[in-house]
């Protein structure tokens, strides 16, 4: 008997299953299912829910946030809405920007009688640069028309200006206005305009003019005793050139630094603003936008770093991920042989 | 009286679990029996095997897998399930009393000499005459079904019908 003869009569003989067993097989498919399952009931309800959860889950921890972050005042404060606000002072942050500046007049009083005695003033400069979007060409000069009368009506004086008219507008107009008008004249130019950027330095000239008050009563102090020794009788000629050399140089010590006391002063008494006036579309507004849009910027954020979260998780748990891996490969593989063995020893 | 004809049920993707059952019931029982060269086994484990197909039909996948190939899969998994429940159950029996080998009923209308001669291969061996030569599987169908390699299957193939051929020939020589 050959091996196709063998192969003949097995195929001829193909075993039919029995009548009791047509009878169990088909009281099972009585209840069987319309249809061949799709991939959603495929997965079944465990894998749809191991899928859906997490999904679900993080979608609305990010709405959550974005909500939450939307209603809360600070959040919103702090929304990039094209001004930028900047304070370089030692005793003064950007909220000094809001509050009340103090006037330069009693802080000047104060520091012309080198007094010492605590004040609640500080001199102070002030400089502003505010970029501002108007409607067109011909809106630019109106505008920078109506800031040359602010700064006028606010006791300042115009430094300089250029005004350019046409399609695409321009000015830019450098302005001083008094120390303690500073705050009200940017409250009043930035109406002029939709604000592009706003940028506020206020520096602390306090410590220096308080510095030049002590340098010049030390020098005044040590010219006084000069003058006193030069009124007496000298008989060295030699030492009362020196002394009215050294009389010479404290006079011109002391007139430095009264000058430099002085400039430092006037730097407080006036605010300078450089006022900038557009109507370039490309100006760069950043239009602050609805609140849904806000919504889901804040919760594209959330959902950004869960995204980085999950992506930390994958790297932390892919060696133990592995090693599970390599486990149930082992395993997998350790079963089919000792299947191969049992089948082999039956 | 109008007659409705029946609903030609394509083997190849069958729409209900019915249609599978109806049309591979043979081919799972047929390999069973030479697995377990027992037809009692075979009819047992043939209706655990449609009855744990029903309950996973769901998962079923017809791009991955004709219903053949996937009931013999299940039929395997059953059948093993058996044969280590049998190893466990026989060293228990062995331990107590020896047993006496019983003759299995097999295939009917087979010649003696290839009955014997099937009788006298491992399970191992039995299966992939089954799944190749009865059933007309393809080697990547019976691969799948067996989890190993087409190429294993053809080696496998060709040492089973080997040894079945130098079998028949000793017993007709006798």
């Amino acid at each position: 008997m050959t091996s196709a003869d063998i192969v003949t009569e097995l195929r001829a003989t193909r075993p039919v299953a029995s009548a009791a067993l047509r009878t169990r097989v088909t009281a099972l498919v009585e209840r069987s299912p319309a249809a061949t399952p799709g991939l959603l009931t495929r997965l079944g309800a465990r894998r749809r829910l191991l899928i859906a959860l997490p999904v679900a889950g993080a979608l609305g921890v990010a709405t959550v946030f974005g909500i939450a972050q939307e209603r809360d005042p600070a959040s919103r404060e702090a929304l990039p809405s094209a001004t930028s606000s900047r304070a370089d002072a030692t005793s003064a942050g950007a909220a000094e920007a809001a509050t009340p500046l103090p006037p330069a007049g009693p802080a000047l009083g104060q520091a012309k009688a080198g007094g010492t005695a605590a004040n609640a003033y500080r001199a102070q400069s002030f400089a502003a640069t505010l970029t501002l979007e108007v409607a067109d060409g011909d809106a630019v000069g109106a505008a920078a028309q109506r800031a040359l009368a602010t700064v006028d009506e606010l006791g300042g004086f115009v430094v300089g200006s250029q005004v350019a008219t046409g399609e695409s507008g321009y000015a830019a107009i450098t302005l001083k206005v008094p120390f303690d008008r500073a705050q009200d004249a940017v409250v009043r130019l930035s109406r002029l305009g939709t604000i592009v950027t706003q940028d506020v330095r206020i520096q602390d000239l306090q410590e220096t003019i308080d510095a030049f008050d002590r340098q010049i009563r030390i020098t005044r102090n040590q010219l006084a005793a000069v003058l006193a020794r030069l009124a007496t009788e000298l008989t060295d000629p030699a030492f009362k050139a020196r002394l009215e050399a050294r009389r010479d140089a404290l006079r011109e010590e002391l007139r430095v630094n009264r000058s430099g006391r002085s400039s430092t002063a006037a730097q407080g008494r006036l605010a300078t603003i450089q006022l900038e006036l557009r109507s370039d579309e490309r100006a760069g507004v950043i239009p602050v936008g609805s609140r849904i849009d806000r919504t889901l910027d804040r919760a594209l954020e959330i959902l950004a770093w869960e995204g980085a979260i999950a992506a930390a998780l994958l790297i932390v748990a892919s060696p133990i991920a592995l090693l599970l891996g390599a486990l149930w490969l082992g395993r997998r593989t350790f079963r089919r042989r000792d299947d191969e063995r049992l089948l082999a020893a039956s | 009286m109008t007659l409705t004809p029946p609903r030609a049920i394509d083997p190849a993707s069958p729409r209900t679990f019915a249609d599978a059952a109806e049309a591979h019931l043979d081919d799972v029982f047929g390999y069973l029996l030479y697995l377990t060269h027992d037809r009692a086994t075979a009819d047992d484990l043939a209706g655990a095997t449609f009855e744990k197909a029903f309950r996973l039909w769901s998962r079923f996948d017809a791009a991955r897998g004709s219903a053949r190939t996937w009931l013999l899969g299940i039929a395997r998994t059953t059948a093993l399930d058996w044969f280590r429940s049998e190893q466990r159950r026989r060293r228990r029996e062995e331990a107590a009393a020896p047993l006496d080998r019983v003759e299995a009923t097999f295939v009917e209308g087979l010649s003696p000499a290839l009955e014997s001669a099937l009788a006298s291969l491992s399970a191992a061996e039995r299966e992939i005459v089954a799944l190749r030569i009865v059933l007309e599987l393809d080697s990547d169908a019976a691969a799948r079904v067996l989890g190993i390699s087409p190429t294993a299957v053809s080696t496998r193939l060709s040492r089973a019908l080997k040894r079945l051929e130098e079998r028949v020939n000793q017993d007709d020589l006798r």
